[in-house]
């Protein structure tokens, strides 16, 4: 009758730690706190107070050591997650008691300990130890119905942990695969879809870095496309690798060559998945925990597997849609953006500069005499230059500049997050590069090409777009009045344009 | 009175079981100081301590997540990358720099030495255990123990004299985990060798310098002076339990294995035990230094109350205190200094040599893998050696392939 009354005190205790919001799974057992530290705490300080036992820790058994490990400890009032490990010898009373050799195992003075196996369903979890060194009370046989109900009670809600933490992960793998997969569809731009991809593999599944790595257009190697780090960051080194055999173990993988000893040693925690459509290799997928040295959970490879097999198709469509924009934007001479583009462009731009108080410079920019090289050498000769010209103020431009053909031979470029004295100094890089190396036309005829840029900056010459652009043309139109071949910034002395 | 504010302290059982009241000691001196201030402290292993501060990196919704953490030096590059911690740079110009024991900053940067991100708390130099008794009835005279040759000539004499039947030489660091790239690390350096270029770009523990002190090291187990298993094929216990001539360890035993009050403490090991600085290889003296620091987790609401408790805990009264109690050495030279001035001068003269010429492990990202790497390699060495068929070509081919594979994974982060 005590002990049936005591039984009930233990299911009591248990139903105590029911969780505010209980996980609505059909097992009782799930009605316990999420946390498997969490139950051992609350479930040792009860025996230890209950039981006026000194010490109380719990061991779960860890296969892959061998080993009992002290997952969570307490000392009367006190607890500390306990550093010890019990190895299991062969024939040791502990191995026995775990392989259900022994019931129970008390060990006597000096040590006043019992311990008792963690059984539920038929598995082992592992083992209690109570202690009671300070009262120096042993512990009898008449202590272990008790203990032993207890342990049962335990190692059930250990499980029940153990099985809502995996209907839980179960939920999480779904959410994760729904999360990726909407990422990659979120843009049509390639770079955003990569960038969006990475940041939810992050997120979603906790890899210390995703890597995502494309073959060029040529298809003669294969480039970082983009480095995430756990902490959202972006790398902005880049790799590069020819694609031959022997370069890289992930170039190998594109190749078909398998068994790379180095990717099968760390295939726990460093991942490659190609990224393919059902004809074409279009990079790979490197998702990494080399920092925090955990194992990617097997459960995770079916998901990086559909997602990469997602993604490889999205790339290709992202790659043609890029291919399309980049003809409806571009001019087929010169390889520069349209007009249309770039007032759009110029808009956002001219909008950020206004929002943010900065400053946006633009040049317009005209080939000396063009008129008169085309007579006189052909209409050819003449897309010759103006495919020349636009190279060399392509490759003399920053990378931030957006240069179109502005109509006929004169381009627009614009500068944005820029003084006036910053777009003198680049009007005069352009001006150099473009006039300092004489073009040889066809029939061996030398031209030297010189231009003419007009310059006019956002807020010092200009209040709106159109009289950015205005600002720049009157510039342009003055040099033009006073012998082309220069460099005119606006001021406010320059007449109006007619 | 405004609230308090709540500061969640996680720190490791630096005191075995008699942490939590070693620890709340320094605290109610803390919150005697600053009133406004509560601190909860839990103890974790130092597994379980990786395994959350990565958790809560990654989620960062973590319950109750802590605001100050301990962690081992040689973490600090890899949790700074994965974010888990706080950049605590500007925080440094609050405290006397100079007084931090120089090489343990290493510990405290990443490796561009731009940001620091954890703060020294305390660290441990290795040096030589050896019984005195046995040596001088060997006829050694410990002065000799100075260099790799005196080291080994002294091990040697022992193993093949009567005191080689009830003595082993020096034991393994540890039965069971093997040989960390610590227990390696003075034998490297020793011979010249190294683990990591400077850039950190390529493995060099393979290189010709650096085999030379691993080779040292496993010839000591082909002669036996290291035993791999006892006499009765079981474990064979070590230096402290009685049943080694020699051991390489930190400061740690002196207050404990060979306190009186130790509850496993050995009058013979006590009473007969001295000391002496790591034996100083071809390339010259150097020894290994280790430690744990002080972080502000990067999930932290209170980075600044947060660096309070830090900057109380690593002050120079703290420090003495706690590391008298932890059995370790403070990491600041002004404590330290105190903490000597008590202690026997063979011990302060061994201890402030051995901090000259203490080199840390390199700062890398990746250092955890690489350790792995050179840990799985030494173990190989070690199964090499129990099945006779260790030789020069078998560690050239084992620590080669260990270097590519380090160098495979460097090629991936550094």
């Amino acid at each position: 009758m005590k002990e049936k009354r005591a039984l009930q005190r233990i299911r009591e205790e248990f139903q105590r730690f029911t969780l505010p919001e209980p996980i609505k799974v059909s097992h009782r057992w799930a009605l316990v706190p999420k946390e498997k530290n969490d139950l051992l705490e609350h479930a040792l300080l009860y025996l230890c107070d209950w039981m006026k036992i000194d010490r109380a820790a719990v061991f779960l058994y860890d296969p892959s050591r061998e080993s009992l490990i002290a997952r969570q400890l307490v000392d009367q009032t006190d607890v500390l997650s306990g550093e010890e490990e019990i190895a299991l010898m062969a024939n040791s009373p502990l191995n026995r008691l775990l392989s259900g050799k022994r019931a129970h195992l008390i060990v006597d003075d000096p040590n006043f300990m019992a311990y008792i196996p963690l059984r539920a369903f038929g598995n082992i979890f592992g083992v209690l130890r109570v202690e009671n060194l300070r009262r120096k009370r042993p512990f009898t046989e008449a202590d272990i119905p008790l203990l032993n109900d207890f342990a049962h009670e335990l190692a059930t809600a250990l499980r029940g942990v153990e099985m809502a933490a995996i209907e839980r992960e179960q939920v999480a793998q779904m959410q994760a695969l729904h999360e990726v997969s909407n990422a990659i569809f979120r843009s049509v731009r390639l770079d955003e879809m990569l960038k969006s991809v990475a940041q939810s593999l992050i997120q979603q599944l906790g890899f210390d870095r995703v890597k995502i790595y494309l073959i060029n257009r040529e298809g003669e190697s294969l480039e970082s496309a983009l480095t995430m780090d756990q902490r959202q960051q972006e790398s902005l080194e880049k790799e590069s690798f020819p694609l031959k055999r022997g370069i890289h173990p992930m170039v190998d993988l594109i190749l078909g060559k398998t068994g790379d000893e180095r990717l099968e040693k760390y295939q726990r925690t460093i991942i490659y998945l190609p990224l393919r459509t059902r004809d074409e290799n279009m990079g790979v997928l490197m998702v990494d925990n080399l920092l925090s040295q955990q194992e990617i959970p097997p459960e995770q490879i079916p998901i990086l597997t559909a997602v990469a097999g997602q993604m490889g198709m999205a790339i290709k469509n992202a790659r043609l849609f890029q291919g399309v924009e980049e003809l409806s934007i571009t001019d087929g001479l010169t390889g520069l953006y349209l007009m249309r583009y770039f007032k759009q462009r110029l808009k956002e731009e001219f909008y950020r500069a206004e929002r943010t108080h900065g400053q946006l410079s633009l040049m317009i920019l005209d080939i000396d005499h063009f008129k008169r090289f085309n007579d006189t050498f052909g209409h050819p000769a003449g897309d010759i230059i103006l495919s020349t010209v636009a190279e060399r103020v392509l490759s003399n431009a920053r990378k931030v500049d957006l240069t179109a053909r502005y109509g006929g031979d004169e381009f627009v470029i614009l500068l944005p997050d820029t003084s006036a004295e910053e777009a003198l100094l680049l009007a005069d890089r352009l001006h150099q590069a473009v006039s300092s190396v004489p073009l040889t036309l066809a029939n061996n005829n030398d031209i030297h090409l010189t231009v003419s840029i007009g310059i006019a900056t956002y807020p010092t010459h200009a209040s709106s777009i159109e009289e950015l652009i205005k600002r720049a043309d009157e510039a342009l139109y003055w040099i033009k009045s006073h012998g082309r071949n220069r460099i005119r910034l606006y001021s406010f002395e320059i007449p109006a344009k007619n | 009175m405004a609230n308090p504010i709540k500061l969640n302290l996680w720190v490791m059982p630096n005191a075995g079981f008699d942490t939590q009241r070693v620890m709340q000691r320094e605290l109610n001196l803390f919150r005697k100081e600053n009133p406004g201030y509560e601190v909860r402290l839990t103890v974790h292993p130092w597994h379980f301590a990786w395994d959350r501060l990565i958790a809560i990196a990654k989620r960062k919704d973590y319950t109750d997540p802590p605001d100050v953490v301990q962690i081992g030096g040689t973490w600090n590059t890899t949790l700074a990358a994965l974010g888990a911690l706080s950049d605590i740079t500007d925080y440094l110009d609050d405290i006397e720099r100079s007084d931090i024991i120089r090489p343990v900053w290493n510990y405290c940067y990443e490796p561009t030495r731009t940001r620091a991100y954890s703060l020294p708390w305390f660290l441990d130099a290795r040096v030589l255990y050896y019984r005195g008794d046995i040596l001088s009835d060997l006829g050694v005279d410990p002065e000799g123990l100075g260099t790799w040759k005196g080291f080994r000539d002294a091990c040697e004499r022992l193993h093949n004299s009567k005191w080689g039947k009830k003595y082993f030489a020096l034991p393994l660091p540890g039965q069971r985990e093997g040989i960390l790239i610590h227990d390696l690390a003075p034998w490297v350096w020793g011979a010249g060798g190294n683990f990591l270029s400077s850039d950190r770009h390529f493995a060099q523990f393979h290189e010709p310098s650096s085999l030379k002190g691993v080779d040292f090291y496993f010839r000591m187990m082909v002669d036996h002076l290291i035993p791999l298993l006892g006499r009765d094929r079981l474990n064979p216990g070590d230096f402290f339990s009685g049943q080694f001539a020699f051991q390489v360890s930190g400061v740690w035993p002196i207050n404990t294995l060979l306190n009186p009050q130790y509850p496993y403490y050995r009058p013979e090991v006590a009473e007969n035990y001295g000391i002496s600085v790591f034996p100083s290889g071809p390339a010259g003296q150097v020894t290994y230094l280790g430690g744990s620091n002080l972080a502000i987790v990067g999930t932290s609401q209170h980075p600044h109350a947060a660096w309070k408790l830090i900057k109380f805990l690593t002050g120079v009264e703290s420090q003495v205190r706690h590391s008298r109690q932890i059995g370790m050495l403070p990491s600041r030279y002004t404590a330290l200094e105190q903490l000597l001035t008590g202690a026997p001068s063979r011990v302060a003269e061994v201890f402030r040599h051995s901090l000259r010429v203490a080199r840390t492990l390199p700062c890398a990202a990746t250092l955890g893998t690489i350790e792995r790497i050179v840990g799985r390699a030494s173990q190989n060495l070690m199964t090499a050696v129990r099945e006779n068929k260790y030789d020069e070509r078998v560690l050239n081919d084992e620590m080669i392939s260990a270097g590519k594979e380090a160098d495979y994974i460097l090629s991936l982060y550094e």
